[in-house]
């Protein structure tokens, strides 16, 4: 009996164990993935939402609306059409056409969750109308226009790929265009998935050369010298465990769940040879986004910053809900290891004021890179779909200039 | 009997009495006053009055007359009204039919604690038991309809029946009794009857349940290790061949692993609840609010996604506690007890008890892949509610004699103390 | 009331909820550990509860000498390892000797553990006799498990037959009334003072049955575990008061902890 009795305390203990395994379970998971399960597109609450609130406001950094409620309670966009087809997937539409758009994603502000007690009594007492909160993007809206036009002019009107800009040293998204587009105030036909699709943050390529600075990175690591030649070089010594290290340590693998973005995870697979994984092919995909992200950790001395895309959030009334903030991803590099890879990357032949690698992988045009000038923390990625290594580097540099045009000025 | 308990218990029973009954008494009438509500208004006022009526009734009558513990009573009312809450909240016809089996309920738990004080469940009437149990049990696979991919519902005069919730006390009392006598092929075969029929009904969900609660108990019991070990590695054999041979076992695992890709098939239960969850946050959206019959088969194993989703996640940690509370008072009641089947008896119930509630809340927050049982006390559902009202019955019946036991003790030793010794 | 007061008036009560929430899980977790201390509190008070007798070692060992009384619960092992019940480290004992289970108006029902056998009064039970013919015994039953001898005094008054063990017992006493079987719940008071018996001192007949008796072995007592201690702790002082309601005794204002109260006792 005696030992009866401390088995029941065993089965008692067991079962405390298990809730206490529950709690923490469903705390950690709500935590990380509430919101993004709260913006599904299936969600019907937020559908019922929009029947009662009329949507906030999402604007770029300088204030230009990119969507907005009109009286009717229609959803509008840009008014200008080349800014609508450049912003289109990051912002998204009311159709939902483009998933994971600002317009989804960011549903808890724009369609009132956040608002407080204290504001929805007023509102009542007022008798305003429900107004979602104003979203302010960290994009530049005249600098993604400028990025898809230069990508069709020096790629053609039926150019596919993307372009990511971001800020190194915090993180901040500037700029993120896919194409091919679509105009999402042309109700008239309803766009193919193809051009829905935002290729920054959900296509993935074979990095190619553009893997160069992950093999240095192990090669730097390992204590050997960097070659000469090509960085992603067919002679590298290393071993493929160290290098899935490596690349593990800048992101590849890692199911990313940013605050501001959905991303698809980068892979390094687990087969295949070192020789192939070191040139960049054999089975690694990235998307433009985690290339950006690679750049900048570089520049950065080191450190890679998560990609934030919520500049502010206010609500209709003016409170400020929400402000920016930084936070560090990774840190795959020391600042020295991060000099040197600089320095080795600064003897790429390049013009522009703009650093990176150039290169053609699988039938697809990649550029990743940085500006030169300090006072210019951006890092840039130009992916061209069956494109030439010239084409991205020229849509890179005239993004540097852009960037030179529009942000030199202010700095 | 006639003695007066002395005032910190009373008042502590009155306490949580008070809070509980302020609770419901508020809630009903909240959701009455809703606009959306506005049909069965009167059903949500009779409700505000008589739900905390029957509370009190239960927790400051009841235990004057029959020999109830107020604790435990007390949580299982709050877990009855909860589940009488959220579906008046959702479909009140549903809030009416749950209140009528909520005192078939109560009724069923005076029985069991009689029972459990009166009858000796010797191996004669567990063999009755047994006969009437199997008996049953094999009903649905004969006449019975499916639905949800299982086939463990009868219909008897308009009503719905899950004789697997009703064989599961057979169960308890078969097991606790011979391993108590310390017989061993007794038990094992009624089990494995019980498991084999469940089978056969594909409810994979009260399978799991039976042979956890089987295997805990022969261990509780027996202590032997090699026993817990190759029970729980025949179990995980069984999950494993059951896995490769059966396809809806792996369209389960499948639908666990990744609901959204499967969202339209069969993924679309497990995502509503999961938005539902998150859309709740830390406090709810409010009773009343928010969009619970969104959630499929919201009554019954998704009650709990409406609660996270109406009251939020503190309530819903709060009732996975109350959970907590009556395991370790159940654990109690068994350690207390002087007899091997008594404690086996009480642990058994209390295993049931929160094995069941992990399995429904652990497949609702996605930790384990979803199963066909019911949240105890709280899902819609005559049989569940009436089951688990009698497993804490059983628990009570323990704890009644337990009392008795140290009330004769006390007793006897005031009269040895008066012989002068 | 319109569906927007009723919004807000809803987003307002869910605090309400969670704040009654919290208050109902504290209440309950309180009132748990009331209970449990109270059960404590009650089980230091009432040193031999849930024990329906007594083995007087008649021949144990070192560790078990002769004349200490281990007292029996009303169902549990014996054997010779401390989690037992019932611990007799005497050679010759298995580890689980020994099931016993007190079966009221008939005795203390006995079953050998899977191919152990025991001698009661000298005859022999196997675990395989049992199950033709159970055995129970009586107040004065002498058991020989292993190397050990045991004699059974049961308090919960059945006293059937007296059969003295020993030949050099006190035969002048007059065995007490065979036909009249005590119900348990009727105590014998018993006519004589009670004696305690001391090692070395023979069994009096017609000891009474009623007392609970605890003396002091000679050597410190090994075989008494901790969760034992709860039960041989001394008694507090009686008080000529009707026996208060079970778990709920009333708690003094300034009354410590058991933890510290133990610490106490052990000092």
């Amino acid at each position: 009996m005696k030992q009866q009795r401390f088995r029941f305390k065993l089965l008692a203990l067991l079962l405390f164990g298990m809730f206490a395994l529950l709690a923490a379970y469903g705390g950690y998971s709500i935590l990380t993935n509430g919101s993004r399960w709260f913006a599904s597109s299936h969600n019907p609450r937020l559908r019922a939402q929009k029947q009662q609130v009329t949507a906030g406001k999402i604007t770029d950094r300088d204030g230009m609306v990119l969507a907005q409620t009109d009286a009717e309670g229609n959803r509008v966009y840009a008014e200008s059409e080349s800014v609508r087809r450049a912003v289109v997937h990051v912002v998204g539409d009311a159709d939902g056409h483009v998933r994971n758009g600002v317009e989804s994603f960011q549903a808890r502000y724009l369609y009132g969750f956040e608002a407080s007690v204290f504001e929805r009594i007023g509102d009542l007492i007022s008798g305003a109308e429900h107004t979602g909160d104003t979203v302010q993007l960290t994009l530049s809206a005249p600098l993604c226009e400028a990025v898809a036009a230069s990508f069709v002019r020096t790629c053609g009107a039926e150019a596919k790929g993307a372009a990511v800009v971001m800020d190194y040293r915090t993180g901040e998204v500037l700029a993120m265009v896919s194409l091919g587009s679509y105009d999402p105030m042309d109700t008239a036909s309803s766009p193919t998935a193809d051009r829905t699709r935002n290729r920054a943050t959900a296509g993935l390529y074979a990095p190619g050369e553009a893997f160069g600075p992950v093999t240095a990175a192990c090669m730097l690591a390992e204590g050997q010298a960097l070659p000469d030649g090509s960085l992603a070089g067919a002679e590298a010594s290393v071993t493929d465990r160290k290098l899935r290290e490596t690349a593990e340590t800048f992101g590849y693998n890692d199911n990313v769940l940013f605050r501001d973005l959905i991303v698809e995870n980068a892979v390094y697979p687990t087969d295949g040879s070192a020789a192939d994984h070191a040139a960049g092919r054999g089975g690694i995909l990235a998307t433009p986004v985690h290339l950006c992200m690679m750049a900048a950790g570089i520049a950065n001395d080191g450190t890679i910053m998560e990609p934030r895309l919520l500049l502010r959030v206010t609500s209709a009334a003016g409170a400020n809900r929400l402000g920016f903030s930084s936070a560090e991803y990774r840190r795959p590099l020391s600042p020295e290891s991060a000099a040197a890879l600089k320095a080795r990357l600064a003897r790429e032949p390049m013009q522009g004021g703009i650093t990176g690698i150039a290169c053609v992988s699988d039938g697809t045009a990649i550029f990743v890179g940085y500006l030169d000038t300090e006072s210019l923390p951006y890092a840039v990625c130009v992916v061209v779909e069956g494109g030439s290594a010239d084409q991205a580097r020229t849509v890179a540099q005239e993004t540097a200039n852009r960037i030179r045009e529009r942000f030199g000025a202010i700095r | 009997m006639g003695l007066k308990k002395p005032d910190p218990v009373r008042r502590a029973g009155q306490r949580l009495t008070t809070v509980v009954m302020l609770f419901f008494g508020s809630a009903f009438l909240l959701l009455a006053l809703d606009p959306r509500h506005a049909a069965d208004a009167l059903t949500g006022y009779i409700l505000a009055a008589g739900v905390p009526l029957m509370i009190w009734i239960g927790s400051a009558l009841l235990p004057l007359i029959f020999p109830v513990d107020g604790l435990m009573l007390s949580l299982a009312n709050f877990l009855c009204a909860l589940g009488v809450l959220v579906l008046y909240d959702t479909n009140p016809a549903y809030a009416r039919q749950q209140v009528i089996w909520y005192g078939v309920g109560i009724g069923a738990m005076l029985i069991c604690i009689l029972a459990v004080r009166v009858l000796r469940f010797g191996p004669k009437t567990c063999g009755i038991l047994a006969l009437l149990g199997l008996g049953f049990l094999v009903l649905p696979v004969l006449f019975g309809k499916e639905t949800y991919g299982a086939k463990n519902w009868i219909s008897v005069m308009g009503m719905s029946l899950q004789p697997s919730e009703a064989v599961k006390l057979c169960l308890l009392i078969i097991c606790a009794r011979f391993m108590a006598n310390r017989r061993f092929w007794p038990w094992f075969l009624f089990a494995a009857a019980c498991l084999g029929i469940l089978m056969l009904q594909k409810d994979l969900g009260t399978a799991l349940l039976y042979y956890g609660v089987t295997l805990l108990m022969c261990f509780a019991s027996t202590g032997s290790v090699f026993f817990l070990f190759s029970g729980l590695a025949g179990g995980a054999a069984a999950a494993f061949a059951g896995y490769r041979m059966f396809a809806h076992v792996k369209k389960r695992v499948g639908i666990w692993l990744n609901p959204w890709a499967v969202y339209d098939t069969f993924g679309y239960q497990i995502v509503h609840a999961l938005m539902a969850i998150a859309s709740g946050g830390l406090f709810g959206v409010g009773l009343g609010l928010g969009n619970p019959t969104a959630i499929p088969v919201y009554e019954s194993d998704f009650i709990f996604a409406v609660i996270c989703e109406q009251f939020g996640l503190i309530f819903a940690l709060c009732v996975m506690m109350i959970y907590v509370a009556m395991i370790w008072r159940g654990t109690t009641t068994a350690m207390a007890a002087r007899k091997g089947f008594h404690g086996l008896l009480a642990a058994g119930a209390t295993v049931m008890i929160g094995l069941q509630a992990f399995v429904i809340i652990g497949g609702v927050i996605k930790m384990i892949p979803l199963t066909g049982v019911t949240l105890p006390f709280v899902s819609y559902g005559g049989t569940s509610l009436v089951s688990s009202m009698c497993l804490v019955g059983l628990i009570q019946g323990v704890e009644s004699l337990n009392r008795d036991n140290v009330k004769e003790d006390l007793r006897l030793s005031y009269y040895a103390e008066e012989a002068g010794l | 009331m319109s569906e927007a007061v009723y919004e807000v008036v809803a987003q307002v009560m869910r605090y309400w909820f969670a704040v009654l929430s919290l208050l109902i899980v504290w209440r309950s977790f309180r009132w748990l550990r009331r209970d449990r201390r109270a059960r404590h509190r009650l089980l230091r008070s009432l040193p031999d509860a849930g024990m329906v007798g007594e083995w007087v070692v008649r021949s144990g060992s070192k560790e078990l000498p002769e004349g200490v009384a281990v007292p029996v619960p009303r169902e549990g092992v014996l054997g010779d390892i401390r989690s037992d019940d019932i611990c007799i480290p005497v050679g010759g004992v298995a580890h689980r000797h020994l099931y016993f289970d007190f079966v009221p108006k008939k005795g203390l029902r006995i079953e050998p553990a899977y191919r152990q056998i025991c001698t009661v009064n000298d005859s022999p039970v196997t675990w395989r006799s049992v199950r033709k013919k159970p055995v129970y015994l009586h107040h004065g039953d002498v058991v020989r498990v292993g190397d050990a001898v045991l004699f059974l005094r049961i308090f919960m008054g059945l006293e059937k037959e007296y059969r003295p063990a020993y030949a050099d017992d006190d035969a002048n006493a007059a065995p007490p009334d065979a036909d009249a079987p005590m119900s348990p719940v009727q105590p014998a008071i018993p006519a004589q003072p009670y004696v305690p018996v001391q090692p070395g001192m023979s069994v009096q007949p017609g000891t009474p049955a009623r007392q609970p008796v605890f003396f002091p072995p000679v050597s410190p007592d090994p075989v008494v575990s901790e969760e034992d201690a709860l039960y041989a702790a001394p008694r507090v002082d009686p008080s000529p008061v009707p026996p208060p309601d079970p778990l709920y005794a009333p708690v003094p204002v300034d009354d410590p902890s058991p933890r510290r109260r133990r610490r106490k006792e052990a000092r």
